[in-house]
Formats: structure tokens, C-alpha cells, sequence
């Protein structure tokens, strides 16, 4: 009989409120399973999704961020940010194949040791039932693209003004809708996304339209249009055309 | 005569109280002679195992408090010392003491404990309760501060018979002196503080209870011994007959309490919820279920969230029997014990049990009577301090003050503000003198660290059993040794004990260590200690890390130990990735504006304004309603008989003659912002059109609390229904004449311990019986039933209990299944109740029915909002630390007092004002704060002047700022907060949190990465 997975987990905590009920949760000797490893930040907001990718590249089958309860943020409203944060964190790693449930983002107060406990427990058993993330190459390699798009300028931009453009609305006081937020949102990280994937494969060895089409299984189409946009923004250079067809190569 | 003011003052007894008083007072100005009668400091608190409600570890928050304490340049010990005579007068005392020899060179010794183990003679130890023993030369407990030994010259073979010398033999360091002989010092100083603490009651004498005939009959002080890890049977419940496991415990409450057999009328205070934590903390202890029964005539959980505590141990099974004790009798052979005693309803029964734990009360010790009477002090028939209810840390003698359980027996949060409310006292007593004796602090220079490749010594604890019964430490030191740039790993028994600190020190030294790694506990309580080391050590604070392998490890996987132990080695490879690129922040000083501002004009606001004022800082007073006074209008006297009327005017007159507290009345905050030192505080006055801003640096919350309106027994549709406060008014005011009411029933918790409001209000037992009692003046055949669930009249109000049932004032107890009804029959009211002791429904005809209504917290939420502080769940705002911080907020600069923080009478809202304003005082007469360097930082170069973090920041604290190369992000450091939000959002990464940047984290995630 094969032994029992048992998953590694990573915790983010935040200093005042997480990382206190998860004292007062051994002060009162509340029992969790041994799965999660825990790094101390002052505040959730201070999780940046760059941290939750590298993560899951290093090997961590999930990641638990856990923050002060929404409205008793010691920083006032970090955790909004956390959550927003989260979320699109979340969307990337669906869009990336990986179950945005090996994410969870949940709150947890300086009085809660027994719900801190419940929350780990919790988890680690949904982990545990979804089994390993798995180290396959391309999975890896979905996961280099995912940790880059979040990376990107414009994926980080909006994400930091996503709670003004819902709640308070630009400079000329339009309000988004949160549906049209969404679709807004989920455009834009898609695209950032394939075209990390895309930059990817390039990193190294100059590659054509097809090969990059083969090897990320996007249509021949979109990668090229991506190309343009890449092209456009210095981040890929024409490398050579070899037998009529052109090869790109990522720009230093 | 105030130029000859002496700038010291004198703190009697290092226990919890002292410990505070002597720390707010050498961070205030004033040089401390901390006087200790027993060779170490820490008294009762540090042989509790647990503290209620929280059930934090006892000696874990308190040792912070011992190091500092140990450590402060302007605190000298002076322990195994007595005071033998006081001289002189008011500002100007003379103390004569006795330092006894310790028969050690306190320069000589390193504290290694080589004498102890060969030490060959044997006594009862006095900190284990008699449970364990120690020998002739011995320190009193592990974690003692100073912790160099003594010799008990009693037993000590070399002084009785003239040989054996073995320690001296021993000790590496030639520390031994046999030839040393007390020394006798005349101290100057300006004010005498008197924290002397308590003895336990010695429930030898009360042969019934068969304490010291039986074995297992123990006492709750034993009891704490037992269960502390530390304790005779290393944190294992056992019984001390035959060392097996207890499954049944029985309580006894008030021994030596609530007992005019033993001449002690009043009530510990205590006893009823330090049972309840050893219950709870039992339970957790033993592997079996056990079956535990509390034996109690009221359950005195009065304190705030105590009922909550109270609440739990119910749900958890422990059984709570009311009854009286009157035997506990061995069964033969086995060990066991027959608890007999009589129940409510007046029947006799018995109970068997494995193990009896006396839940022994407090008395002041005789020694500090003795010397109390030296020093011709007023105390009240049990020996302990009078004050007043008005003055509560004044002793009758000025320039002498009072704090902990001498002046009444209290808890530790009680204990700790008027401690605080001691300090402030000398320290407005002394104002003129302030800074006249103090040394500063000087510290090694910062060595430079940034030339050098990290060199990380990683020191792993054991916390007596608390890591080291789960985690392998020796495996988790070995791993520490083979991770990068690691050039020492060492492990120990209390990495936070004094002597440890020392370690550290020396192995900085001798490894020329750069980082410094600690593998224990939690951070937030104890890594402000050990960065004060690693500065002493000449190390930037910031270059240390913690990982927490107890709170977040050891005791939570108690049954995984192989798991566990992975997991600290995990714990500990991450946090030494971190370490490793962790770079020293140079620390801030920011300037404080020496004026406060308080909101409330209650006593306790007041009181804080005048104490504020006493020490020659401006303030604020703030108050919404049309005039100053608050509660205190509509009470008329105390439970004593004091006129609060008189009182109250005395103190309205001394507010409005300061020329240094500015009155607002009619004024509402519109907005607070800023931080310690410098907070801008936005009113608007009633009637006026312009709001006024004002500056301040610290911040007194005092917005009080008040009589809940009842919705129940008719109260609002029947005018002879009242609450106790309109009672009072009519018979202060002669509205009530003695003629009209031959009939009274007053009932208890009217909207306190409700489902809705789970607290209990704390003052209403007592205000019952004092109105109880005026009645009884004014007409003494007049009946008075009073109907309540638990009289709470502890303290010395428990003799005012007594008077009033001597009086014939009927008390019946009622509970939630039966809760008393009134009902209305042609305009007369009618109270139907059953008695329990009867077991009899009564219908009581009653002129009148006084209801104790609850207190209830003011509107707090916008304030709260405002001052970004929290609330507990029942709207009353949320200290620091419930035992050691009771008037500090997590945030600095701001601080609580009165009914804002929990329903509490008149003198310890007063205490806490006091010790509010003492608080506050600190940063305003130290004129600067140190702002933690743990900010954003903005690269110039990656910037492009977006501004999201300037949106982002809820704090300010980033701002857009035109330099000649574009618009740049600029940081305020003294604004910023350190929550890292920027960090996480920068557009194009180019925010970064000192301590907490990108590369730190980072590796902490990728050191654990599956290669």
C-alpha cells in the first residue's frame, strides 16, 4: 500500500490578528495537523501574488493566506487588498490548470485559536483530497507564466485599483460594475498570461508561430497576434527567418 | 522646599506589582531601588502555571518583565533585602536596609547552578510549594532574575557543623564567600511605593479540611506547582500520595475567605475564577477525562470576560456544587477523600474523591504589618493598607503609596494598574526632582555588519517541557548546524531566562555571529527582548529572526512529536534563509508634542486630566455632554458611606482651576489622525460653525459607560419599578420616606449574565446592598428582599454583605430556569420567586421592586474607528495584554480607563485613570519616541511615478513628490505603519518592506523547495 499523501502547505499569516490566533490556538493546545509551515507578514495586504506562485513553484502542493477579519484590519483595509489580491491569484491559477481551491484565503482574529485550528484542519484535509500538485514540466512551466503575468505592470496596476474603481469610480466618477470588472479583468490576465507563456518559450531558443502554437497549445492565430503586442512592447525581437518562416526570440 | 524633593523612590516587593511600578517609574524619570525580601524577583506570579481568562503561560508574559526589570540602568535590585526602619519625611525618606549575605559574590557568579548539583543537603523547596526540593544553596526557580544563588545558612552543613565547603569546591568561578556578613544601607528617596503582595492562607489550623494530615489535600498554590511544567512532577498531573493520575479533583472555595471562624470576614477575590482556570488547565493536563467539581457558596467572576471563563468550564462538564464544607476525611487506604458537606436545601451528602485542591485565600504577610506599623500607616483590621475608595493608591501617609493586593486582595490586571496608578503618584510627587537622578542608557556602538558574509548563530529552545516533550530539540540544533552560513547552533532551557541572554551575548563574541536566529516561542511577545541582547551585544537589533516551534508547533501537535520536529526544522531552515539577507535599520526618533488629550468627562477622564496635569503636562478634556461629571452625578455615596456628591464637586473645582487642562464640554470628535507623539485631533463645539483642530501627543480614553434602561419587570410601566441609581437618587434626595416603604425587593443581573449581555456588571451587588442598607436607616422594620443569582460583594464588601443579612435583609437566590416574575394587582406590586432553600414558590407583596440594571458601554464604534483600536464583543474597547497591559492599546500613544474598559466601581475607574495617565505620561516626559524602522522603501530608479501607492496608503504615509527626474514616490517613515500593502502592489516592484522585502520572503518560501 503506497503511504498516505500528505500535502505541504505554506501559510502566510499576518502579524496582529492570523498570526495571534494561531498562538492562542497553542496557548489552548487546540490540535492541527503538521502540514503547514507559516511565514510571518505584518499585514495580509503585504502578500503579494508573486510570493503564492513562487510557492507552488518550490514545491508547495498549497498555500493558506489568512488575515484579519474584514473591517478589523490593523491597517484598516490591507485585507480588501489581500482579497482582491487572492482572487485574481486564484482566476491565474485556473487559467494556468491548476484547482484555485490549493489557494484559500480565509479570516481568522487574535481570539480565534479554535477557528485557526478548524481552518488548518480544514484545509489540509481538502488538500489531501486533491491529491499532489504534481512536478511535471509543463505544469511548471504554466506556473514560470503565471508568476510572470503577475508581474506585469498592467495586471498589478488594476488589480491595486480595483477596489476605487468599484467603490469610489475614476476621475470623472464612473463607477465599474463589478460583472463588467470581471470580464474586464479576466480579458487582461488571460491575455498577460498567454503571452508569458509565449515569452517563455523564447527565453532561450528562437521559435516559430507554429512550434510556440505547438508547444502551448494556443490556435497559430492568437500567438501570432500576441507576437505583435510583444513585438510592440520591446519584450520579443524578430531572430531569423529560416526556410520563409520567421523565428522570435525574447529581447534583452 | 521642592528643590529638596529627591528624584528616587523606593519600590517594596518585586512581584508583579513592583515589578510594573519600578519599570513605569524608571521609564518616567525617576532612579528605583526595587526591594526584594526573598533572593529573586517574580513573588506569586511566577509560580502560577496559567493566568485567567486567557490562560496565557504565567511565567512566560512575566519573564519579559523580570529581564527588563534585571536589566534597567535606572532599576537597582536590592533583593534578599529587608527594610528595616524608615526615616525622614515626604520627599526626602531615609530607609535603612538589610542586605543579607548571600554567601556568593553576585560579580563572581555566572549563574551556572554547578553549587546546587553538588550541594549535598535537602529541604522542602518554598517555590514548589513543599512538592520538591532544594538544597542549601539554590536559586529560587529556573527563570529568577538575579539568578545567582543563596545559602540557607540553617541547613547549610558548613555553617552548622563546620564542614563540607562542597560548593565552594566546585564553583568554577571562585564565587563562594562564607565570610560575607549582611550589609546595612541608608537609602535616600524621594517616595516609597509598597507592593509587599500577599501570603497565601495557611489552612493548616482548620483541622476539618485534614490539610497536612492528608497527602492529597493540597492547596491551589501546590496545585499551580503541579501543573506548571516546571513544577515538582514536570507538568504531569499527579497526586502527591502516590504520584498516580487523579480522575476526580474537588475544589473547596474560601478557605481562609468569607470566614469569621478564622477572623477573616472578606472575601480573596481570586479564588472563585483561579479554580475555574485550574479546572480548565487540568483537564488539558490529563490524558484521561477527568471528573472535577468546584465546592462554592457564590461564584465571584466578576472581573471582565471572567464570566465567559465561568461559561466555558460549565460547557467543558466541570460540575459547580454550592454548598458548604464542613469535613474532608481520608478513605482508608486508598488515598481518597470524602468531601461532606451540606447543600443549598440544607441536606447532607458526600463525595469521594482522588485529589482536594483548598482554594486558600489571601492575607498581607506579617512581616509587612509589622513594618507597616513602623512606618505608622492606617490599616484596616485584617492588616492590610487603608486607602480610600476616592484615593485608592494613597497610604495614610504622604509620599507613601500603595499598589497590588496589601491594600486588598485583587488579580494581576488590578494589581498592574495600580502600579501603574503608585507610579504616577510618586512621579507627580516628584515632578520637580524628575531626571535629577537617572542614568542613560548606553550602548555598545553598532558593529558593521554589511562588509561581512552572514555568520548565523541559531539558538533552539526547550521551554522547559513545553518544546522539548514534543520536538526533538538536540535534532533540530544538529540540522541548524548543517544549514547555510550558519557557524552556531546551541540549545537551551529558557532561551528568554537572564542567564541565557548572557549566552547569547558571549557566543556573538566568541563566533563573531552576525545574525541571530531564536527557535521558540511566539515573536510577538518575546522578540523585543531578545533584540535588546543582540544591541547590548553591539548587533542592529533587526539583524534577528524568530521561529515559532512552541505556540505554533510543539503545542499544537503534542501527538506528532517526529512531525513536529520536522516542522521546527523546517521552521528554523526558513526563517535562516531569511536571516541570511536580513540587513541592520537604523533606528527613529520622532518628537513628541507634550500635551494630552482625553475623551470623557466622567471620573475617570477627569482624573486622568488632573494627574496628566499634576505632572506638569498640558491637556484636552473632552466631553460630549453639556458638563463634566458623568456618572458620578447621579451616585450620592459609596457602599462605605462617603459622600461621592462632595467628591465630585471637590474634584469639578480642582479641573476647572488647572491652568493646565483646557475644558471642552458640548464637543464631539469629528476626526483623530496621527500617531504617538503626534496625534491631530478634529472638534466641533456645540453651537460653534468652525471645527478646531488640536494637537497632542498621547491619547486617554474615558468615555465611560451607563445604566441600562430595562425592558423587563414593568419597569416604564409601573413608577414604584426602578433602578438602582433612581433609588438612590429618591432616598438621597428625602424622595423616599422611610414611612412609605414597608416592603422592598431588589433583583440582581437585570440585563448583565443575559444571553445577550454575557458579562457581569461588577458594581450592582455592592449598590444594591448599600441602598439595602440606607433603607434599613430610614426605616428598619422595612423587608427587603434582595433576589440574585451570585452575590458579588468581594473584597471588604463582603462585610457589608454580613452587616446587611445581620440586619435581616432577606437574600434568595433565583437562576435562569426560574427568574423571579412581578406582576401588577390593582396598582400594588407582587413578586413571585422560588426560594431554593425552601424549595417554596414566594409571593412577595413589595411597595417597590429595585432593579440592578447592567452597565452597558457607550456608542464606541466611530471611536473606535477613529483611533483604529478594537472592541471586545460586548462593546467595551479592547486592551493590549488583559493581565499586564490593562490601559494600553495594541497602538501606542493611546490608552483606556473606567467603564470604556469594563463596569467597575469608583476606585478602581479611579485606578485606572491614574494609571492611564501615568502611561500616557511616559512619551510625554521622555520627549521623543523611537518609530520601528520596519517601513517601505521606494528605489528612484524603478519608480515611475504612477501614484497607486499613494492611493493605496490608508495611512498617508507615501506621497507623490517632484524630483528632476519626474514625479517619485516618497515615503514618511513616521507615518508609515509597516503593513507592506504598497510593497505587494507596486506596478513595477519597485516598493520594497524593510525586514519583510521581496528577496526575504522569498527565500523563506523557496527554502523549503523540492529540488
Amino acid at each position: 500500500m503506497a503511504t498516505k499523501f500528505e500535502p505541504r502547505i505554506l501559510s502566510f499569516l499576518c502579524n496582529w490578528c492570523s498570526y495571534a490566533g494561531a498562538d492562542l490556538a497553542g496557548v489552548s493546545r487546540f490540535q492541527y495537523p503538521p502540514n503547514i509551515r507559516v511565514i510571518r507578514t505584518m499585514c495580509s495586504g503585504r502578500v503579494d501574488p508573486v510570493f503564492i506562485l513562487g510557492a507552488f513553484l518550490s514545491g508547495f502542493d498549497a498555500v493558506l493566506v489568512l488575515g484579519c477579519h474584514l473591517g478589523d484590519c490593523h491597517y484598516l483595509n490591507g485585507n480588501y487588498h489581500a482579497e482582491k489580491k487572492m482572487h485574481l491569484t486564484q482566476r491565474l491559477l485556473g487559467i494556468a490548470g491548476v484547482n484555485p481551491h490549493r489557494l484559500h484565503l480565509d479570516w481568522v482574529s487574535a481570539a480565534e485559536g479554535m477557528r485557526f485550528a478548524q481552518i488548518v484542519t480544514n484545509f489540509t484535509t481538502q488538500v489531501r483530497e486533491l491529491g499532489p500538485l504534481g512536478r511535471e514540466e509543463s505544469l511548471i512551466q504554466c506556473l514560470k507564466a503565471a508568476k510572470a503575468a503577475v508581474q506585469q505592470e498592467k495586471v498589478r496596476w488594476l488589480v491595486g485599483k480595483e477596489l476605487d474603481l468599484i467603490e469610489k469610480g475614476n476621475i470623472f466618477g464612473e463607477k465599474i460594475t463589478p460583472s463588467k470588472w470581471e470580464t474586464l479583468l479576466n480579458a487582461i490576465i488571460e491575455g498577460e498570461y498567454k503571452k508569458m507563456r509565449i515569452t517563455l518559450q523564447l527565453e532561450e531558443t528562437p521559435r516559430s508561430v507554429k512550434e510556440i502554437a505547438d508547444f502551448s497549445k494556443l490556435s497559430p492565430l492568437e500567438v501570432s497576434s500576441h507576437l505583435t503586442d510583444l513585438e510592440e512592447a520591446g519584450q520579443v525581437r524578430l531572430h531569423s527567418i529560416a526556410d520563409r518562416t520567421p523565428k522570435y526570440v525574447r529581447a534583452r | 522646599m521642592n528643590k529638596d524633593k529627591i528624584g528616587s523612590v523606593m519600590v517594596v516587593g518585586g512581584g508583579i506589582g513592583g515589578i510594573q511600578a519600578a519599570l513605569d517609574l524608571a521609564e518616567s524619570g525617576y532612579h528605583v531601588y526595587l526591594v526584594e525580601k526573598s533572593p529573586a524577583l517574580g513573588g506569586v506570579m511566577a509560580q502560577l502555571d496559567k493566568t485567567f481568562p486567557t490562560n496565557d503561560c504565567s511565567i512566560c508574559i512575566l519573564s519579559p518583565k523580570l529581564v527588563e526589570c534585571g536589566r534597567h540602568l535606572n532599576i537597582e535590585l536590592l533583593t534578599y533585602s529587608d527594610i528595616l526602619d524608615v526615616d525622614g519625611e515626604p520627599g526626602n525618606f531615609k530607609v535603612k536596609i538589610r542586605k543579607r549575605a548571600r554567601y556568593v559574590n553576585e560579580l563572581l557568579c555566572t549563574g551556572c547552578g554547578i553549587c546546587q548539583e553538588k550541594c549535598p543537603w535537602k529541604t522542602d523547596s518554598e517555590f514548589d510549594a513543599s512538592l520538591a526540593k532544594r538544597k542549601a544553596i539554590y536559586v529560587p526557580y529556573l527563570q529568577a532574575v538575579p539568578n545567582i544563588p543563596v545559602i540557607d545558612k540553617e541547613l547549610c552543613a558548613y555553617f552548622q557543623k563546620g564542614k563540607c565547603r562542597a560548593c565552594e569546591k566546585f564553583c568554577p568561578s571562585h564565587a563562594i564567600d562564607f565570610e560575607q556578613v549582611d550589609q546595612f544601607i541608608d537609602i535616600d528617596v524621594g517616595a516609597i511605593v509598597l507592593a509587599p503582595g500577599f501570603d497565601e492562607f495557611d489552612p493548616k489550623p482548620m483541622f476539618n479540611y485534614g490539610y497536612s494530615r492528608y497527602p492529597n489535600v493540597i492547596t491551589s498554590i501546590q496545585f499551580e506547582r503541579i501543573l506548571s511544567a516546571s513544577g515538582p512532577y514536570q507538568g504531569e498531573l499527579l497526586r502527591p500520595s502516590d504520584k498516580k493520575l487523579p480522575q476526580k479533583i474537588a475544589w473547596i472555595q474560601c478557605v481562609g475567605s468569607r470566614d469569621v471562624g478564622c477572623d477573616r470576614e472578606y472575601c480573596s477575590t481570586v479564588c472563585c475564577t483561579y479554580a475555574i482556570k485550574e479546572a480548565i488547565v487540568a483537564k488539558e493536563h490529563s490524558s484521561a477525562p477527568l471528573d472535577e467539581a468546584i465546592f462554592f457558596m457564590d461564584m465571584r467572576t466578576q472581573g471582565k470576560d471572567f464570566d465567559k471563563f465561568y461559561n466555558r468550564a460549565k460547557e467543558e462538564g466541570i460540575r459547580f456544587v454550592r454548598s458548604k464544607v464542613y469535613r474532608v476525611e481520608e478513605v482508608d487506604g486508598t488515598g481518597n477523600l470524602a468531601i461532606k458537606y451540606v447543600t443549598e436545601d440544607s441536606k447532607i451528602a458526600s463525595e469521594e474523591f482522588n485529589l482536594v485542591v483548598l482554594s486558600v485565600g489571601l492575607q498581607p504577610s506579617q512581616e509587612v504589618v509589622d513594618l507597616a506599623r513602623r512606618m505608622g500607616l492606617q490599616l484596616n483590621k485584617y492588616g492590610f493598607c487603608s486607602t480610600s475608595p476616592f484615593s485608592p493608591v494613597e497610604t495614610s501617609k504622604p509620599g507613601i503609596f500603595v499598589c497590588g493586593a496589601f491594600s486588598g486582595p485583587k488579580d494581576i490586571p488590578e494589581t498592574v494598574m495600580q502600579a501603574s496608578g503608585a507610579a504616577t503618584k510618586s512621579a507627580a510627587f516628584l515632578a520637580p526632582a524628575r531626571k535629577t537622578l537617572i542614568k542613560e542608557k548606553v550602548y555598545p556602538p553598532e558593529r558593521g555588519v554589511s562588509s561581512e558574509e552572514p555568520r548565523i548563530g541559531v539558538f533552539i529552545c526547550h521551554c522547559g517541557i513545553n518544546i522539548g516533550g514534543v520536538v526533538n530539540v538536540p535534532e533540530v540544533k544538529e540540522y541548524a548546524r548543517t544549514l547555510p552560513n550558519v557557524v552556531f547552533a546551541g540549545e537551551n532551557l529558557y532561551t528568554c531566562s537572564q542567564d541565557t541572554q548572557e549566552i547569547i551575548k558571549q557566543m556573538i563574541e566568541e563566533h563573531h555571529l552576525n545574525r541571530i536566529v531564536v527557535a521558540s516561542c511566539t515573536p510577538r511577545t518575546h522578540e523585543p527582548l531578545f533584540q535588546e541582547t543582540i544591541r547590548e551585544a553591539g548587533l542592529n537589533r533587526y539583524l534577528f529572526e524568530m521561529a515559532n516551534i512552541r505556540d505554533q508547533c510543539s503545542w499544537v501537535h503534542r501527538d506528532h512529536p517526529e512531525e513536529a520536529t520536522q516542522k521546527a526544522k523546517d521552521l528554523v531552515k526558513m526563517v535562516v534563509a531569511k536571516a541570511s539577507l536580513i540587513q541592520p535599520l537604523g533606528e527613529l526618533a520622532v518628537g513628541v508634542i507634550d500635551k494630552g488629550l482625553i475623551i470623557g468627562g466622567g471620573i475617570a477622564g477627569m482624573t486622568a486630566a488632573l494627574e496628566l496635569a499634576d505632572q506638569g503636562f498640558e491637556c484636552f478634556l473632552i466631553e460630549r455632554g453639556k458638563e463634566l461629571g458623568g456618572n458620578l452625578r447621579r451616585l450620592y455615596y459609596t457602599l462605605e458611606g462617603i459622600d461621592t456628591q462632595e467628591f465630585l464637586q471637590k474634584t469639578l473645582r480642582k479641573v476647572e482651576q488647572s491652568e493646565l487642562i483646557r475644558i471642552y464640554t458640548g464637543t464631539e470628535i469629528k476626526e483623530i489622525s496621527g500617531y504617538i507623539g503626534n496625534f491631530t485631533t478634529t472638534i466641533k463645539i456645540n453651537g460653534r460653525a468652525e471645527e478646531e483642530v488640536l494637537q497632542h501627543g498621547v491619547i486617554v480614553v474615558a468615555t465611560g459607560g451607563e445604566e441600562y434602561k430595562p425592558s423587563e419587570y414593568l419597569y416604564g410601566r409601573h413608577n414604584q419599578v426602578l433602578t438602582q441609581q433612581e433609588l438612590e437618587r429618591k432616598i438621597a434626595t428625602g424622595d423616599l420616606k422611610g414611612g412609605e416603604v414597608n416592603s422592598v425587593v431588589m433583583i440582581q443581573c437585570v440585563g448583565s449574565r443575559t444571553e445577550e449581555r454575557p458579562y457581569c456588571s461588577k458594581v450592582c451587588c455592592s449598590q444594591a446592598i448599600k441602598n439595602a442598607l440606607k433603607i434599613k436607616e430610614l426605616n428598619p422594620s422595612c423587608n427587603i428582599y434582595i433576589l440574585y443569582k451570585d452575590m458579588r460583594t468581594y473584597g471588604f464588601r463582603e462585610e457589608f454583605y454580613t452587616q446587611a443579612r445581620s440586619q435581616g435583609i432577606l437574600f434568595i437566590r433565583y437562576d435562569d430556569e426560574n427568574k423571579p416574575e412581578v406582576t401588577c394587582e390593582n396598582g400594588r406590586l407582587r413578586v413571585n420567586i422560588l426560594d431554593p432553600i425552601l424549595d417554596e414558590k414566594l409571593v412577595i407583596d413589595s411597595d417597590l421592586v429595585a432593579l440592578s440594571a447592567a452597565i452597558i458601554p457607550s456608542e464606541n464604534g466611530e471611536l473606535a474607528r477613529m483611533l483604529k483600536v478594537p472592541l471586545n464583543e460586548d462593546g467595551f474597547f479592547l486592551e493590549a495584554h488583559v493581565k499586564l497591559r490593562p490601559v494600553d492599546f495594541a497602538t501606542d500613544g493611546i490608552f483606556v480607563c473606567g467603564l470604556a474598559h469594563s463596569p467597575k466601581p469608583i476606585d478602581e475607574s479611579i485606578s485606572q485613570a491614574i494609571a492611564a495617565a501615568g502611561r500616557a505620561a511616559i512619551p510625554l516626559s521622555k520627549g521623543y519616541v523611537s518609530v520601528e524602522p520596519i517601513v517601505s522603501k521606494v528605489s528612484a530608479e524603478k519608480c515611475i511615478g504612477c501614484g497607486l501607492c499613494e492611493s493605496l496608503c490608508a495611512f498617508n504615509a507615501i506621497r507623490l513628490k517632484m524630483t528632476p527626474s519626474g514625479n517619485k514616490a516618497e515615503n514618511i517613515p513616521a507615518s508609515c505603519k509597516g503593513c507592506g500593502l504598497c510593497a505587494a502592489s507596486c506596478p513595477q516592484q519597485a516598493i520594497t518592506m524593510c525586514h519583510f522585502t521581496d528577496e526575504e520572503l522569498m527565500a523563506e518560501v523557496n527554502a523549503l523547495a523540492v529540488v
